[in-house]
């Protein structure tokens, strides 16, 4: 019997020793001999490829039975996923009047600065580091009230900003782990030790002056203030949060039965070191956790001690932790080698497959997908780790581009697939503003980015705390503030309209005298849904749209109608959909 | 091909003696544990996968040897550096605490000795000192000398020098026979009037049993201040030995940590480790640390 090939998805093994991958993600708690490198291994019957006669070269992906989307609404989905707000008339027309102009739209998308924006807002779904609160506060720093939010994003931000580097300079992913770097704004670097310049602002490549190894987003203050530790918890939380961010495996996740385990829990620490059971995730989770005592404070809620790190302390480990820093069973000397093994790890280039395809497709993968992860990963491996050539090749996937599961498909597909995808808050965000011009903030916190003052949770976002999965589906509190800020855009691209007519990008040549009837209303009409839906308006909608004008433009008058009307086509599943 | 059938266990691994009920859809294997069929991809890779044929090769990232900014020579010099004014005490941050705390009134922070919450966003004292945090002083001279404080604060003296704190530290002597006690420190300490070790933040995690009969003193743990980066590890101190033991460890500019290791006994030089570098021999006399640090202690 031939080995099967597989990574598994919590502990790295020699090849031929393990013959069952993977169930170990889904149940690696049950067997304490099935669970890391060190411990030992259960050969467990399982038919490999030699026994049924298949294949030991890369899987083929079968096509799937999905429709795909109209060019016009693939680019719209690729312009929110890429940029995070609408593609122009003039680009839906390109791609509408010849299909082949989709190619070169989507290099113009991976080149745009907004590229950047948006892989923050992607990543930040699934790394949660964009929480409201951290163990130290703005006052903390004598900042101002307007100032809390600012400091909150800018934190929780460094990490993603980093990956946001990389991503868009399309530089090897392991630079995400590897940098001597950070990507700081103006706010940090005038709180934390970076030699970010004097005077200028917004993000950038930066330097901490605190003697840190290199490690990239390992390294960075944000990552860590998210993911705190405590005197007894000794960074195995961090070790956590980083098997799940970069290796796509979550120890949280695994079944533990504390009620098998055969050890006095009443000493955890002695637990921890001898119980199998514990052993499970303990035995590679610790040397992890050993990694980063050069940010084990010993006051929360200090700035002195949170924003700075402490080399002095990384050599409290084996004291404190009793063991050593290691990478599933392969001594390291701490961080400063932490980085590179991370990277090594094969789970590292398939997590970030998972990652991007997770964030693209809107939808948590499944065995279903592996075939496909699979034949992304290499191809991703194949082109040097570069991180824009995974963009194209997910992008490229029937199972991105899908519009509907064909008709008498088995019912999974249609339970699997996101065929309507939701707009994210940030996505709905930033298509307003780019569409209509609206800012939605108040007291200086962006409406749709957080839940202190805002409406971030409500509006189906993650808060990377409480809520760590984006909502997929409509329910009553995301028609609640989608409506409100349809009505808001609406108004604000009326009023934007009414002082530029000639220049507005939504409503282009304005004009209130128009009249239904008119060709040039039923034009702005239809240009007005072009844009908002990638598609053009149904005769019974633009009729009961117009009818809509009607009624209120008797009641308000004109400018009133077309925010009516406008509004109505921003609360339409076709605009907040894509 | 996209998937195959594997067989996996999925319980019954907890005690042999136990009966095992499989779960809906699994079935009781003869060897006594739950299986169930799963789909099993292939995902290939070197190095991770189950398979010898590779994938893709994984980027090599290991990291190279790092070449130690210090040889011998050059670590004994920072050394003398690190230690030109010994180590830090918790004295060293609880005087200026009690002489900011000297220039409060009764409003602000209303309080001699403690800050008690009330002024977590700060106050401004009559005399121009600034309160702001939590922080607690203890003190009991009763048989001995019991002092420490803790707490999270930022104060300004009247002159605008800023002293905060994140963390604690105290010590205890006890008047017994023989004479001594314990003390400890951890956190990090700006105070700005000190050019020593506090004026750039030091940051502090150790603690140790000193004996003032025999003037002895053991450390364990770490100190940063000034860009140096320095643990003991049961390094017993004493006037009388002209070395030291236990271990000391120095972070190299470079990353890596230098090690000197004592032995159990007084030795006066030490084997020096560093990775990936072969061993040497450091003299290096510690015993220059143990009156500055007991007479602080003891004078207090």
């Amino acid at each position: 019997m031939s080995p099967l090939r597989r990574t598994s998805p919590v502990c790295s093994v020699p090849p031929g020793l393990l013959r069952l991958p993977l169930w170990i993600g889904v149940l690696g708690a049950c067997d304490p001999g099935v669970q890391t490198r060190e411990g030992k291994l259960v050969e467990v019957p399982v038919e490999s490829p030699a026994d049924s006669g298949g294949e030991t070269t890369p899987p083929e992906v079968e096509a799937p039975p999905l429709q795909p989307l109209d060019a016009p609404r693939l680019l719209r989905r690729i312009s929110l996923d890429l940029r995070g707000s609408l593609p122009t008339a003039a680009e839906l027309d390109a791609v509408a009047a010849d299909p082949a102009a989709l190619d070169p739209l989507i290099e113009t998308y991976l080149a745009d600065p907004a590229l950047r924006e948006r892989m923050v807002d992607l990543l930040a779904e699934q790394w949660w580091t964009r929480v409201d609160e951290f163990d130290v506060r703005y006052e903390d720093y004598d900042l101002r009230a307007t100032e809390e939010f600012p400091f909150e994003r800018s934190v929780g931000e460094e990490p993603l900003r980093l990956a946001a580097h990389v991503i868009a300079e399309d530089l090897p992913w392991s630079e995400v782990v590897t940098a001597d770097y950070t990507v700081a704004n103006e706010v940090l670097g005038a709180l934390w030790p970076l030699d970010y310049p004097a005077g200028e602002t917004g993000w950038k490549v930066t330097r901490y002056t605190d003697d840190r190894p290199p490690a990239g987003a390992l390294a960075t203050n944000g990552l860590w203030w998210r993911y705190t530790t405590t005197p007894s918890n000794m960074n195995r939380g961090r070790a956590s949060a980083l098997s799940r961010i970069f290796l796509c495996v979550d120890y949280i996740a695994r079944p533990i039965n504390f009620s098998a385990a055969s050890t006095d829990l009443a000493d955890p620490e002695e637990a921890i070191r001898t119980d199998p059971y514990c052993l499970n995730c303990h035995s590679s989770l610790d040397p992890i956790a050993a990694s980063f005592f050069g940010f084990w404070w010993r006051s929360l809620y200090s700035r002195i001690e949170e924003d700075r790190y402490h080399p002095e302390r990384e050599v409290l480990a084996e004291e404190t932790l009793g063991l050593s820093p290691a990478w599933f069973g392969e001594p390291i000397s701490g961080l400063a080698e932490l980085g590179p093994a991370v990277a090594s790890d094969p789970r590292f280039t398939s997590c970030a497959v998972e990652t991007l395809s997770r964030g693209l497709l809107r939808r948590p993968m499944t065995p279903e997908d592996q075939a496909q992860l699979e034949a992304l990963r290499r191809s991703f491996l194949e082109g040097g780790s570069r991180p824009k050539a995974l963009l194209r090749a997910i992008l490229a996937t029937p199972h991105y581009r899908a519009a509907a599961v064909d008709a008498g498909a088995d019912a999974a597909w249609e339970a699997r697939e996101t065929t309507a995808r939701l707009l994210s808050p940030e996505q709905l965000e930033r298509s307003l503003a780019e569409a209509t011009g609206l800012d939605w903030t108040s007291e200086g916190f962006a409406q749709l980015r957080n839940d202190e003052v805002g409406y971030r949770i409500l509006a189906g976002g993650v808060n990377g705390i409480s809520v760590v999965e984006p909502q997929l589906r409509p329910n009553l509190t995301s028609a609640l503030v989608t409506r409100r800020a349809a009505e808001g855009a609406a108004e604000a691209a009326v009023q934007a309209a009414v002082a530029d007519p000639a220049g507005n990008r939504l409503l282009p040549g304005f004009d209130p005298a128009l009249l239904p009837g008119d060709p040039n209303f039923d034009l702005l009409l239809q240009g007005l849904a072009w844009r908002l839906h990638a598609a053009p308006l149904a005769d019974a909608d633009a009729a009961a749209l117009t009818a809509l004008w009607t009624t209120v433009a008797a009641a308000d008058g004109p400018e009133a109608a077309w925010a009516s009307l406008t509004s109505a086509l921003l609360q339409d599943p076709l605009f907040l959909t894509y | 091909m996209r998937a195959l059938l594997g067989v996996v266990v999925i319980s019954g691994c907890a005690q042999p003696a136990v009966k095992v009920v499989c779960p809906a859809g699994a079935t009781l294997g003869e060897d006594g544990r739950c299986y169930v069929e799963v789909a099993v991809e292939d995902t290939g890779g070197e190095g991770g996968g189950l398979t010898e044929e590779p994938g893709p090769p994984l980027p090599d990232l290991a990291a190279d040897d790092i070449t130690p900014a210090y040889d011998s020579a050059g670590l004994v010099a920072a050394l003398d550096d690190a230690l030109q004014h010994g180590l830090p005490t918790p004295a060293d941050m609880i005087e200026p605490y009690l002489a900011i705390m000297a220039e409060g009134d009764p409003y602000c922070p209303g309080q001699p000795n403690d800050l008690d919450g009330r002024w977590l966003l700060g106050c401004l004292a009559l005399s121009g000192a600034y309160y702001s945090g939590i922080a607690f002083w203890e003190q009991d001279l009763r048989a001995g000398h019991n002092e420490g404080l803790s707490g999270d604060f930022r104060l300004k003296d009247s002159e605008g020098y800023t002293l905060e704190v994140g963390g604690a530290a105290g010590w205890s002597i006890s008047d017994g026979v023989p004479r001594g006690g314990g003390v400890f420190a951890h956190g990090s300490v700006l105070w700005e009037r000190d050019s020593r070790w506090m004026g750039e933040v030091l940051s502090w995690s150790w603690d140790g049993e000193f004996n003032l009969d025999e003037r002895s003193i053991v450390l364990r743990g770490s100190f940063g201040f000034r860009s140096h980066y320095i643990s003991f590890e049961n390094a017993l101190l004493t006037p009388t030995c002209r070395g030291g033991s236990g271990v000391l460890r120095l972070r190299d500019p470079n990353g890596p940590w230098h090690e000197l290791d004592y032995g159990g006994a007084c030795a006066p030089c030490a084997v020096h480790r560093f990775p990936g570098q072969p061993d040497d021999e450091v003299c290096y006399d510690l015993s220059p640390l143990v009156e500055p640090l007991l007479t602080r202690l003891e004078g207090e």
